[in-house]
Parts: C-alpha cells; sequence; structure tokens
C-alpha cells in the first residue's frame, strides 16, 4: 500500500518537477519571476486537448508540437512583455516582473475561459484506462509513458545547457550577465531563447497534466504554487536539483495525503515552504 | 585606432566625466591614471558599451561606438578585462576560455587560441579542468586576462589589473602584458593604480582628476615628473 502511494508520488512529482524546471531556469538566467508560469502551462494543456479533439492527434504525438507553440509564445512574451523591463534598474526587475505576469494570469484565465469555458477538459485516450501491475502495484500505463518522456526533456535541456556553445552562453548570461556581455554574447538573445525554452517546458508539462489529470482556466495557479515551493525547496540551483525536489514534494505530498487525509494536500507544501524558508532558507541541495 | 572626442557620462544624476578626450594609435599602450574615483574605470566601460556617453563621440577605427550594444562592440574588436571578479564560477577554466572565444573570427581559431593562451599562462592549462570557483584571486585574474585573449581583441582594456594582488604576481603579469605586446602588437589601454609600474611598460598616459582629463602625456615624461611622482607613486606601494 505505501509502495502504491509513493509510486503516485513519483507520477505527479515528475510534473511538479517539469513545472519547476521551466520557472527556475527563466529565474536563474533573467532573475525574473513569472507568475503566470502556471497559466501557461494551462495553455500547454488547452493546445494538446484542441489538437486531441479537433484534428485527432495523439497527445503524444503532440507534445512536441506544443512546445514549439509555447517557445513562440515564449518569444512575444518575452519581446512584447518583458524586455521592456532591462530598462529599469536591476533591483527593480524581479519585483516589477512579478507585477506584469501577475496581471497576465488575469488576462490569461480570462481569455481561456472564453476560448475554451470554465468546464473542466481532459485528453481521455483509448489507452487512459489501462494500467501495468507490478508485485501489487498499480502503474497506470500513460504515467509511465510521460515520466519517459519527462526524462527525455530533462535530460535533453541538461546536454542543450551543458554540452552546446549556445547552451554554455545562457549558462555564463546567468552566473554574470555583465561578464558574458564583455565576450560578446548577446545577452538579449539570450533572455529571448530562455524564456521561450521555459514556456515550452511549461506546455509540455501542460500537456501531461491534461492527459493525467484535468484542467481548467484557472487551475494554473495551483501549479504555479507547487513550483515555488519546489524552488524554495531546491534552492536555486542545478536542473537536476529543481527536478528532484519536485519528485520529493510530489512523494511528500502523497505520503502525508495518505496519512492525514487529502484536504490537507495543500497545506503539506506550504508547510514545506515555510519550514525551509525558516531552517534551510538556501534550499535542501545547496551548500 | 581610437577616438574619443569630448565626451559627458552620468550615473543616474552623477555627472562623473566632464569633457573627456582620448586617443589611442595602432600599436599602442596608453595607460589612464589618477585618484581612486576620479573616472578611470568609467572611461573602459563606457568605450565597452556598458555605461552611455550623453555627449561627445567615440569611434573604432571610423566606426562609430555610441549606441552599438556591448556585443556589437566585443565583435569589432575591444576586449574589456573588467576589474572584479567576473569569471563564471560554476564553470570550469576550460569553458571559461572556450566562452571567450564567442565572437565571429574568434570562434573557428578557438583551438589555435586556446594553446597560445595555454603557453602565455600555463597555470591555466593546469587548471583547465578544475571550477573557475575554486581558482585563487590571482588565478581567476589570470583566467580573466586569458578569456579576453581568446576574442582575439584589436584592442585590449585593462581595468586595474593589479588590483587585489600579490606583487609578485602583478610583475609577472606586467611581463606578460610587454611579452604580448612585442609579439602581437596589441594595442591595449590600461587603468591603473600602479601608475609606476604602468608607466614603464605605457607609451604615452593620461591623467584624470574628478572626471576631467588634467594631463596627457609620453609616459617617459611623466616618470622623471616630480609632481607626478608625488602625488601617483605613493598609491602603489601601499598595495
Amino acid at each position: 500500500m505505501v509502495a502504491q502511494v509513493i509510486v503516485y508520488g513519483i507520477i505527479i512529482g515528475v510534473i511538479y518537477g517539469l513545472v519547476a524546471t521551466g520557472l527556475s531556469l527563466l529565474f536563474g538566467v533573467m532573475r525574473y519571476m513569472n507568475i503566470a508560469h502556471g497559466s501557461f502551462l494551462i495553455i500547454g494543456g488547452y493546445i494538446s486537448y484542441w489538437l486531441f479533439t479537433l484534428w485527432h492527434m495523439d497527445p503524444f504525438v503532440s507534445i512536441p508540437v506544443v512546445m514549439l507553440a509555447m517557445f513562440l509564445l515564449g518569444l512575444i512574451v518575452y519581446r512584447v512583455l518583458l524586455s521592456p523591463l532591462g530598462k529599469f534598474p536591476e533591483g527593480q526587475r524581479l519585483g516589477n516582473s512579478m507585477l506584469i505576469t501577475f496581471g497576465l494570469i488575469l488576462v490569461l484565465d480570462n481569455v481561456m475561459c472564453l476560448l475554451w469555458t470554465s468546464d473542466v477538459r481532459a485528453v481521455t485516450t483509448s489507452y487512459s484506462k489501462v494500467v501495468l501491475e507490478l508485485l501489487g502495484v498499480r502503474l497506470p500505463l500513460i504515467s509511465l509513458a510521460v515520466i519517459g518522456i519527462t526524462l527525455i526533456v530533462i535530460i535533453a535541456l541538461h546536454l542543450f545547457l551543458n554540452r552546446t556553445y549556445f547552451g554554455k552562453s545562457i549558462r555564463a548570461t546567468a552566473q554574470n550577465w555583465e561578464a558574458a556581455s564583455l565576450l560578446g554574447i548577446n545577452i538579449d538573445r539570450t533572455y529571448l531563447v530562455a524564456c521561450g525554452v521555459s514556456m515550452a517546458l511549461a506546455g509540455a508539462a501542460g500537456a501531461a497534466v491534461a492527459l493525467m489529470y484535468s484542467i481548467t482556466p484557472y487551475s494554473g495557479l495551483q501549479w504555479l504554487l507547487r513550483a515555488l515551493v519546489v524552488l524554495v525547496l531546491a534552492g536555486l540551483g542545478s536542473i537536476r536539483g529543481v527536478f528532484l525536489a519536485g519528485v520529493l514534494l510530489g512523494v511528500t505530498e502523497q505520503v502525508s495525503v495518505f496519512f492525514i487525509g487529502g484536504e490537507y494536500r495543500a497545506v503539506v507544501g506550504l508547510g514545506i515552504f515555510v519550514l525551509i524558508l525558516l531552517l534551510k532558507p538556501q534550499g535542501l541541495f545547496r551548500q | 585606432m581610437l577616438e574619443i572626442h569630448r565626451i559627458d557620462v552620468y550615473y543616474g544624476d552623477l555627472k562623473v566625466l566632464y569633457d573627456v578626450s582620448l586617443t589611442i594609435k595602432d600599436g599602442e599602450i596608453v595607460v589612464v591614471f589618477g585618484s581612486n574615483g576620479a573616472g578611470k574605470s568609467t572611461i573602459l566601460r563606457t568605450i565597452s558599451g556598458l555605461l552611455r556617453s550623453s555627449a561627445g563621440s567615440i569611434s573604432f577605427n571610423g566606426l562609430s561606438l555610441i549606441r552599438q550594444p556591448v556585443h556589437k562592440i566585443v565583435e569589432l574588436g575591444i576586449c574589456m578585462v573588467p576589474e572584479e571578479n567576473k569569471v563564471f564560477p560554476e564553470m570550469t577554466v576550460l569553458e571559461n576560455l572556450e566562452l571567450g572565444a564567442f565572437v565571429g573570427k574568434a570562434r573557428q581559431a578557438k583551438g589555435s587560441t586556446m594553446n597560445w593562451v595555454y603557453e602565455l599562462f600555463p597555470i591555466l592549462k593546469k587548471r583547465s579542468k578544475q571550477k573557475a570557483g575554486t581558482l585563487s584571486g590571482g588565478e581567476q585574474k589570470i583566467l580573466l586576462m586569458g578569456r579576453a585573449l581568446m576574442s582575439q581583441p584589436k584592442l585590449l582594456l585593462l581595468d586595474e589589473l593589479s588590483f587585489g594582488l600579490a606583487p609578485l604576481l602583478i610583475q609577472d603579469l606586467f611581463r606578460t602584458i610587454r611579452q604580448l605586446h612585442k609579439s602581437t602588437g596589441m594595442t591595449t589601454l590600461l587603468v591603473e593604480q600602479n601608475v609606476r609600474m604602468a608607466l614603464e611598460l605605457a607609451d604615452r598616459g593620461y591623467i584624470i582628476e574628478n572626471g576631467h582629463i588634467v594631463a596627457e602625456g609620453k609616459a617617459q615624461d611623466f616618470l622623471g615628473n616630480k609632481r607626478v611622482k608625488d602625488a601617483y607613486f605613493g598609491i602603489a606601494s601601499e598595495e
């Protein structure tokens, strides 16, 4: 029974990790906090939903399409809303980015409500109900597939940032943008791409959420809250750290729900949030 | 090569450079010195595009640098070694050097430039797999220097190269710059507190006080000038 609970925890934790990785990429590189990250996740979910209901595109096949669409949306968001923040002195950018993206939530959520109504939507395929069993533990097929795809995405991101020249220039910009610009790295373009990649990750997570759970125009905030808890848990740092912290939060949440009841689900995460800030504000995985 | 004509520069509302003019000819080593806060580093930061002048002009080989983004100025061949520690601490020495060759032609020549940099600074080769953040202060400075050279600059800007370094290391670095200048003829503009050593290296110098250029001349003449000696040579021995 406990093994089952842990497996469910890992399944949802993988999604938390994916959402938080996108958020932390943007924050790490630009020092901007995108409060609307959860809403972008939901948009990704709706794109997947549309591709499925309108064009009968398999939700796993459509993940690259969703990611590409969200990447392009990310470029637009950066150009129109975030790049003007560069004019502010450094100390004011973070706060202003939060204000702008908070306003963006109100716009996005209501536009989504107009487009897709406030009904609960989900992508339900012919194989959605297939469950494998291993040593008495139930493993839903789509969850296994989502975990596999998420791992591929995270590893691809890791390789992009650590092995490619452009990826390295993104990391350099994150560590010291001024020094990076003095080497001829175009900071503006780096930020643009980072914003696109961050949104693409939100889109992938959204597609997974629509497939495994469900989406409404207003459910972005709950995913954002989890991602923020994960960021605090991990401390801002490596992609691997953030992703593992996501899995850790998923498992902790699921196990405590098992013992104290589902109505306290959100309390657990926020409790961890407060505890970490009090006891280890630099995060679990940071020396 | 570089011509700065009557620029004014502000930090917010504070005016830090007044009507500053400065020229560097191809192959020259020029030093700017003056007391702390006089605006020395501001000149370098303005040339590299991190700060903007509100009046006047800056041109490099005939091209105006005013309103060019920082990365474009690097592409034109101006590379600055910043004063504060600006290595990428989470990356290896090798990765830091690789990123130095980010622009245009330098990227294709990365391998051979790196061998040359390793020859100039053997310590970097020894430390190549190490995270840059774990290097000592002096080694980080050497890395900054090597990283700047990776971009194959036509004009090298050195901001307080000697600041916070041990005297022996400073001598080593200055020797390397001289050697570099002899072998490549690289044009160099340096801002220094270690005035005597800088003047011994340089062809010409400028003195800046309170944001004004107050004197300009041959390095030799400054070295023999008693007033210059009394006013500026003390700083170096305190270091």
